[in-house]
């Protein structure tokens, strides 16, 4: 052994420790950043869970859904006729929400307790699988919190809207069809695998990137099974889907497929594409070294498509009324896509610095290993950096905001207690009792102009709060079925000329034109409300 | 109908065949886009940038199955 390498080999040997404990700090420190903002996702969740408005425009309409299924009656519905209400989702969230419902109340916590449990599903989710290829927990836990601290995922996570749902199930049917191979378990693999995407796919239409992924994965796999197993799968979809339209009389192909089929805004797609890769620049990278690295040097993996293909599918974000929520797929791929590649590759350059026999390449292998150490932790810390989002005013991140240095006031947040690294976003703040308090008022005005008529609503809440026996509109749908040129506005104006409804509350005034223009020369502003953030309009009839 | 794990075996889908319907694929889509325009569908004179995101991806795609190719008979 020559002095150099003698010399190099003492030096190694004085900084093994020092190095790995360093790494060790790193490590927990990535731990705790992300830990941090798990924490900031229960405080929000657990504020929500006590909110009893909608905190995002949807919610109370899923939840009417829920409702109307649990009382055996139907949620895709004629919109030209009284009550003007329809469903424009598949019918399995709902579904499972109806019995809960039934047995919890008609309360806005249970489905959003429902949508934090399917969260932690597939946080779960992910680390099982990190862990499985990888054997390494560490990675696994730090990728599977990756999911928890991503901005969209923190904001709709806890919402009382079933696109968490279909995530989970469509997670689950990747999960499965991943072990289609397995000598013991393939068959149930398999089948369990394609019930879980048919899940997936009639909780939310847009659930077909992980069908497309299941499939293909299937097919490069065993392409003749995969024909055949795709064919009976096509067949059932189709029978089901066949079976919803006879039941609804032409009501589910009107409302879950017409009337979703938007106008595409190219940039708003580029827009959302630009922030996706801003806030989860290192999990993209890392996802994509991946991807090639199975695409060229190894075999294709379901996990590397499931990354491609959400990501692919994340375009359809720039249809109208969509949004960054698009993404959560892609954003889940991309987390076990950066754990399985980080963990095979500090398994990879841990074994060759423990196997090397050449001694000079053996001291390499063993920086290199410390130096991984010190880079895993360091790319998970800098993803969680760009993730960070926090309440300003909370007692428990209100220090971590100070040390942080996040300025109390900064002209572009929609509610200053609360930052958020995505820029203006109106999800992701705490409701104040102010906000509670305010949502009461609104509710006393339903119920004070009730002798007068029907609460005519833009959220059901309000109506539902009340006890009102139905909720009057879907303003969004009734809006994009206008836009097609799809809705014949002729019975609700007519009411609304008649001064039928006894009260009408505004927040977006997403209804068609003839609608708002009818209102206006019917009803007059009595109160302006200010609830979450937005400002609520109160209108009651004008006098004959 | 069940899995038989040594069913698989005997088809093998290799980096070739995926390489091949990558680039044909691409190329597809590069033609459909540009057919629009012939039909008169799209609603801009020219490209317009949907149109011009569909030519992109459908380049990667061609690109990404030709640089596949090479690799040949190794299972994809």
């Amino acid at each position: 052994m020559t002095n150099s390498r003698i010399g190099h080999r003492r030096i190694y040997e004085t900084l093994e420790k020092p190095f790995q404990l360093v790494n060790r700090g790193l490590f927990g420190l990535a731990l705790t950043a992300l830990l941090f903002l798990f924490l900031v996702y229960l405080i929000y969740s657990t504020a929500l869970f006590r909110f009893p408005f909608d905190y995002d425009q949807g919610e109370g309409f899923e939840l009417w859904d829920a409702v109307l299924l649990s009382k055996g009656q139907a949620i895709y519905r004629d919109n030209e006729t009284y009550p003007f209400y329809s469903s424009n989702y598949g019918p399995l969230f709902p579904l499972l929400l109806a019995p809960l419902v039934r047995m919890f109340g008609t309360k806005l916590w249970v489905g959003r307790v429902f949508s934090f449990m399917t969260t932690l599903v597939v946080g779960g989710t992910i680390f099982w699988i990190v862990r499985r290829e990888t054997q390494d927990r560490t990675v696994a836990a730090l990728a599977a919190l990756t999911f928890f601290a991503a901005n969209i995922v923190y904001q709709i996570g806890p919402l009382f809207r079933l696109h968490m749902t279909m995530v989970m199930f469509g997670l689950l049917g990747i999960a499965f069809l991943a072990y289609l191979e397995d000598e013991k378990h393939g068959r149930r693999n398999v089948w369990l695998g394609m019930f879980l995407l048919l899940a997936a796919g009639y909780t939310k239409q847009l659930a077909f990137d992980a069908v497309a992924t299941g499939f293909l994965f299937f097919f490069l796999r065993r392409p003749k099974q995969a024909v055949i197993y795709g064919a009976g799968f096509a067949v059932v979809v189709g029978i089901v889907f066949l079976l919803l339209n006879l039941v609804t009389d032409g009501q589910w192909w009107f409302n879950a497929i017409t009337a979703n089929a938007n106008p595409f805004i190219p940039g708003q797609t580029q827009a959302l594409y630009k922030q996706w890769f801003q806030l989860y620049t290192v999990i993209i990278l890392l996802a994509t070294g991946y991807v090639l690295w199975t695409l060229y040097l190894d075999r294709i993996t379901i996990f590397s498509l499931y990354f491609v293909i959400a990501t692919a599918t994340g375009a359809l974000s720039g249809k109208w009324g969509a949004g960054p929520g698009y993404f959560i797929t892609s954003i889940v791929a991309a987390c076990i896509c950066t754990g399985i590649g980080l963990g095979l590759l500090r398994r990879w350059v841990n074994d060759r610095a423990a196997t090397e026999r050449k001694e000079s390449r053996t001291e390499r292998w063993r920086w290199a290993s410390l130096a991984l150490g010190a880079l895993v932790p360091l790319l998970f810390l800098y993803q969680a950096r760009l993730n960070l989002h926090l309440p300003l005013d909370h007692p428990l991140t209100r220090p971590v905001a100070r040390l942080l240095n996040i300025p109390s006031e900064t002209p572009y947040r929609f509610r200053q207690s609360y930052y958020d690294s995505m820029g203006y976003t109106q999800l992701g703040h705490l409701p104040t009792a102010a906000d509670t308090q305010a949502g009461w008022r609104i509710v006393d005005w339903v119920r004070s102009s009730r002798p007068a008529g029907p609460a005519w609503s833009e959220e059901a809440m309000f109506t539902i709060w009340a006890g009102q026996e139905t909720v009057v509109t879907n303003p969004t749908q009734l809006f994009n079925l206008w836009n097609m040129n799809k809705l014949d506005v002729t019975e609700m104006v007519r009411m609304i000329y008649e001064r039928y409804f006894g009260l009408v509350i505004f927040r977006a005034q997403f209804y068609p034109p003839p609608v708002l223009e009818a209102i206006g020369q019917n009803y007059d502003v009595v109160e302006h409300i200010e609830m979450n953030g937005f400002t609520y309009a109160i209108l009651r009839p004008r006098a004959h | 109908m069940c899995v038989n794990p040594e069913q698989g075996a005997e088809s093998l889908i290799t980096k070739r065949m995926v390489g091949v319907a990558l680039a044909l694929l691409g190329l597809v889509a590069i033609g459909g886009t540009i057919a629009v325009d012939f039909m008169d569908a799209g609603k801009w004179s020219g490209l317009g940038p949907a149109q011009q995101l569909a030519i992109a991806v459908g380049l990667t795609l061609s690109l990404v199955g030709l640089s596949l190719i090479p690799l040949g008979d190794r299972p994809a």
